[in-house]
C-alpha cells in the first residue's frame, strides 16, 4: 500500500479526522478501509494500468479512494475545484480516463459501483509506473499537465516528514485544496509520518475551519503568500489554537515583512516558520529554510530536501534540481501517458538563482513568461495564445497583475473579461487590459517584452 | 445609489458577477467567486466604501449577504 499503510492495521493513533462529518479515522481503519477502495477499483477496471479523474475533495470518502487507487496501482488525476462542467468535460474528452468520480454523468461512460466507468473504447495505455496527473498551474485554465511516478510521489511525502520533523503527534490541516501539489504534500507527508489530517474545506475566512483547528488540536498550518496576507489581517494570535505551533509556507515567494510577521508569531509560541520552494514538477518540495535561518535569511528559498541536490547552470542561470522526487514529464493528452521518465531525475526549474556555500538557495528572478499570480502559474505564451481570439495580443507579468496588450480599438467588454479572468483562476481585477494601435515588435517581428513593460498600463478599461 | 444597492454592487464587484445579478441570498462558497480570497476581497471592498475596520469576529461571521447587511448596521451603516 501507499505510504506504508498496510503496516499500520493494528495502529489505532487518528489519521483522518473529518471536520464536516466529525469521524476519526483510526491508521488501522484507514488501512482496511484503502484496501477495500483498491479491491473496488480493480473490481472496475480489471489489471493493469489504468486512471482515475476525481473531485479530491477533503472529507474521509474522497482521501480513502485516492489512497486506494494509488495503492492498487493505479494513476489519480485531482480536478481542479471550482472547475464548470464544460471544463471537466474537456479535460476527460484529453485524458480519457477509465474511471470518473463524480455526481454529474459523463458521456460515454456508465455508472457501476460509484463510479463513472468509460464504456467501449480503449484508450492508449498508461505507463504502470505513473501514480498522480497534476495541473501545472492550479487553475483550469491550462490542461497541461505533470507526470509523477510512484516513487516521486513516496520519495517527496518522506523527504518532507525528514525536512520538517513530522512526528507521529502531529495534526495539519487540510488549509489548502488536495488538488493542489502544495496541498496534497501535505496529506501525503502526514500519512507518511504516521501523523493526523484535519479534513476540512472551509478556508481561513470561515468560523469552521478554525472551530475544527480547535476541535482537534491542530499542530501546524501551511499557506501560500495570500493565506499569510489573509491571516494577517484576520489577526492568527487571536484565532489560532494554542497548540498551533508550526507554519510552512510556500507557492512564491513572500513580501519579507510579512515572513518576519509570522517567524515572529511562531517564535512567541515556542514554534517554527519553514519557509519553502517548490514546484508541482518537483511532487512539490524542493527546497526548505531551517527554522533557525529566520530572521536572518529572510527572503531565502532554503536548502535542498534530503536525497536531492541544487546547482545553478552556469550558462543559464537556471537552478536545476535533482533528486527522486522529479516528474516524469508532462503531459498534455491520454497519449503521453504511456511516456516513461523523461528527465533522470534532473529538473531545470526555469528559476534563476544562487547557491550560498552551504547550499543555501536565493531565488533571484525567473523565466520571463512564467507568471505567479495570486498563487497560480500563468504560462504566458499559452495565456497570449487564448487571447488571440480577441485580436493580436501579448501577455505581460505585472507583478500581482496580468497585463494583456491587445491590437484592437478597444478592450472586450467587462462579461467577456471576467470570464477570461475566471477561465485562468483570477479575478478580473487582476487581468489588466490595454488596447493599442499595433503590439510593440522586436526587429525579428517577436514581441518586444521589455518595451511591453512600458505601456501605460495603469489606464483601466 | 442606496447604501443597500451599493453594497449589492460590491458584492457583484468581489465576486465577479454581472451587473444586476441577485446577490440577496447568496452566502459563503455558494458560489465558486465566494472563497476565502474573494472573501478577504470582499471585506476590504466594504472597509473602503464605508470608511471602516471590520473587527476579525465579524469578518469571519460575515458568511451571507443577510450576515453582511446584520454586521455594517452594528457599524451604523443604515442599511
Amino acid at each position: 500500500m501507499i505510504f506504508g499503510l498496510d503496516r499500520r492495521g493494528n495502529d489505532h493513533r487518528p489519521a483522518l479526522l473529518d471536520a464536516g462529518t466529525g469521524a476519526c479515522v483510526d491508521y488501522a481503519e484507514l488501512s482496511r478501509r484503502v484496501a477495500a477502495e483498491a479491491t473496488r477499483l480493480r473490481n472496475l477496471v480489471g489489471p493493469g494500468p489504468a486512471l482515475l479523474m476525481m473531485h479530491l475533495t477533503a472529507d474521509v470518502d474522497a482521501v480513502a479512494c485516492h489512497l486506494g487507487a494509488l495503492s492498487a496501482g493505479m494513476a489519480v488525476m485531482p480536478l481542479p475545484p471550482g472547475l464548470e462542467d464544460g471544463g471537466a468535460a474537456a479535460l476527460i474528452g484529453r485524458y480519457r480516463p477509465e474511471l470518473v468520480r463524480r455526481h454529474a454523468g459523463v458521456e460515454g461512460y456508465e455508472f457501476r459501483d460509484g463510479f463513472w466507468r468509460r464504456d467501449g473504447d480503449v484508450p492508449p495505455p498508461l505507463h504502470p509506473g505513473l501514480a498522480l496527473l497534476l495541473s501545472t498551474s492550479g487553475s483550469s485554465g491550462s490542461p497541461k499537465c505533470v507526470r509523477l511516478g510512484r516513487e516521486a510521489v513516496e520519495a517527496n511525502a518522506r523527504q518532507i516528514v525528514a525536512a520538517l520533523g513530522i512526528g507521529p503527534s502531529e495534526r495539519a490541516p487540510t488549509s489548502l485544496p488536495l488538488s493542489y501539489s502544495y496541498g496534497l504534500s501535505v496529506l501525503h507527508s502526514h500519512l507518511a509520518a504516521g501523523a493526523s489530517v484535519i479534513l476540512t474545506s472551509d478556508g481561513v475566512a470561515a468560523r469552521p475551519f478554525w472551530q475544527a483547528l480547535a476541535g482537534h488540536g491542530a499542530t501546524s498550518l501551511a499557506g501560500v503568500p495570500a493565506s499569510y496576507q489573509m491571516l494577517c489581517r484576520l489577526d492568527l494570535d487571536s484565532l489560532a489554537p494554542p497548540t498551533l505551533r508550526t507554519l510552512t509556507q510556500a507557492g512564491g515567494a513572500m513580501a519579507p515583512a510579512l515572513t518576519g510577521h509570522f517567524h515572529a508569531f511562531a517564535a512567541r509560541r515556542g514554534g517554527r516558520l519553514f519557509v519553502m520552494y517548490g514546484q508541482t514538477e518537483a511532487a512539490a518540495r524542493i527546497a526548505v529554510l531551517p527554522p533557525g535561518d529566520l530572521p536572518g535569511r529572510i527572503g531565502a528559498a532554503g536548502r535542498a530536501v534530503p536525497g536531492g541536490t541544487l546547482s545553478v547552470d552556469p550558462a543559464t542561470g537556471h537552478v536545476v534540481y535533482r533528486g527522486p522526487n522529479v516528474m516524469m514529464g508532462y503531459a498534455e493528452g491520454r497519449a503521453d501517458l504511456g511516456r516513461g521518465d523523461e528527465l533522470g531525475g534532473v529538473l531545470d526549474t526555469g528559476d534563476l538563482g544562487r547557491l550560498d556555500a552551504d547550499g543555501t538557495l536565493w531565488i533571484t528572478g525567473r523565466d520571463l513568461r512564467i507568471a505567479k499570480i495570486g498563487g497560480l502559474r500563468l504560462n504566458l505564451d499559452e495565456v497570449e495564445e487564448w487571447a488571440q481570439a480577441f485580436g493580436h495580443a501579448a501577455a505581460m507579468d505585472g507583478g500581482d497583475w496580468l497585463g494583456l496588450a491587445l491590437a484592437a480599438a478597444s478592450p472586450p467588454d467587462r462579461a467577456v473579461r471576467q470570464d477570461f479572468a475566471r477561465r485562468l483562476g483570477l479575478h478580473s481585477t487582476q487581468v489588466r487590459w490595454l488596447a493599442v494601435a499595433a503590439l510593440p515588435l522586436l526587429s525579428s517581428g517577436k514581441t518586444d517584452h521589455r518595451a511591453l513593460k512600458a505601456l501605460p498600463w495603469d489606464g483601466r478599461p | 445609489m442606496s447604501t443597500l444597492d451599493t453594497i449589492r454592487t460590491l458584492f457583484r464587484q468581489s465576486f465577479d458577477l454581472e451587473d444586476g445579478a441577485d446577490v440577496d441570498d447568496l452566502a459563503y462558497r455558494a458560489i465558486p467567486g465566494w472563497d476565502s480570497v474573494g472573501h478577504m476581497r470582499l471585506i476590504a471592498a466594504l472597509e473602503t466604501e464605508f470608511d471602516l475596520m471590520l473587527e476579525t469576529d465579524d469578518v469571519l461571521d460575515m458568511s451571507s449577504f443577510a450576515k453582511a447587511r446584520e454586521i455594517l448596521g452594528k457599524y451604523g451603516v443604515a442599511v
